[in-house]
């Protein structure tokens, strides 16, 4: 049964490309448009990992991390961060909010695929 | 991406400070109209791209399978072919995928000379001292959405 990896992206068209990275890999793909939809979606179905945006409305990255990182079944669940944030100072927010990696967008597919295999196979 | 320093509020206006604020004023409001017309533009392209990039994935799929069923049959099409055609067709995909991600990391860079806008907007329309509101200005511009030094674009660090 394929991994379920969890979307959290504001621009639609960043979202399909990582969908799709992630489809040809072999996983399936849930998609939320914001922090707040990503935690609602998370609850509502167990992820294997959650690949999040930083900046986005309603609810940022950081937060959605905090939030997951407070809820049952997320505390050790892999979360990377595909921003285009990438200075030291915001990363060292991301790990002190949990996060388990830090990608900057734009990504390379191949690469993305690779980090995703390393942390959940 | 830093923006660039607008050339035309920098121009003494020899009018005083109501003159440099009707000029500061009509500039902005080309200004306005240009990152409107840059966005339209630029959500067009990428609407367009996404079609492509549609069209492409399913015909390319499909054509995988065609040929290597063809290259299962003696005198047809060998295995490192369609390998060699199917791994070019991936290529383009990933290319594309890249590629397609400049319409966020742009969306970003126009909101944030949007926000720089409203501010100049604001200081022409009250006519402020710029020196009173420097300090407003840069609380307007803490984010950073473009890669800066310490990470390149594509770069992954896993904590």
């Amino acid at each position: 049964m394929a991994k379920t990896i969890l979307v959290v992206d504001d621009s639609p068209s960043n979202r399909k490309m990582v969908q799709y990275t992630l489809k040809s890999g072999g996983y399936d793909v849930v998609e939320a448009e914001d922090g707040q939809d990503g935690l609602e979606k998370a609850i509502k179905q167990q992820a294997h990992l959650v690949v999040t945006d930083q900046n986005m409305p309603r609810m940022d990255g950081l937060t959605l991390i905090k939030s997951l990182r407070a809820t049952s079944g997320y505390r050790s669940i892999p979360i990377l961060m595909l921003t285009t944030e990438s200075s030291d100072e915001m990363k060292g927010r991301g790990r002190a909010a949990g996060a388990t990696g830090w990608m900057v967008k734009p990504f390379d597919p191949k690469r993305l695929l690779e980090i995703v295999r390393k942390v959940i196979g | 991406m830093q923006p660039r320093p607008d050339e035309s509020l920098s121009t003494g206006a020899p009018n005083g400070a109501a003159g440099d604020a009707r000029l500061r004023a009509h500039a902005l409001r080309g200004i306005r109209r240009d990152l409107d017309q840059l966005g339209s533009l630029l959500g067009d392209a990428v609407g367009r791209l996404t079609d492509s990039f549609d069209t492409l994935a399913t015909t390319g799929e499909a054509q995988h399978r065609l040929l290597v069923a063809a290259a299962v049959r003696p005198g047809t099409t060998a295995h490192a072919d369609v390998d060699a055609l199917h791994g070019t067709f991936e290529s383009g995909i990933a290319s594309t995928v890249t590629a397609l991600q400049f319409h966020d990391i742009a969306s970003q860079i126009l909101a944030q000379l949007a926000a720089r806008v409203d501010v100049l907007e604001r200081l022409a329309a009250t006519a402020l001292d710029a020196d009173d509101d420097e300090s407003t200005v840069g609380n307007e511009f803490t984010r950073t959405p473009v890669p800066q030094a310490s990470m390149t674009a594509g770069a992954v660090q896993l904590f």
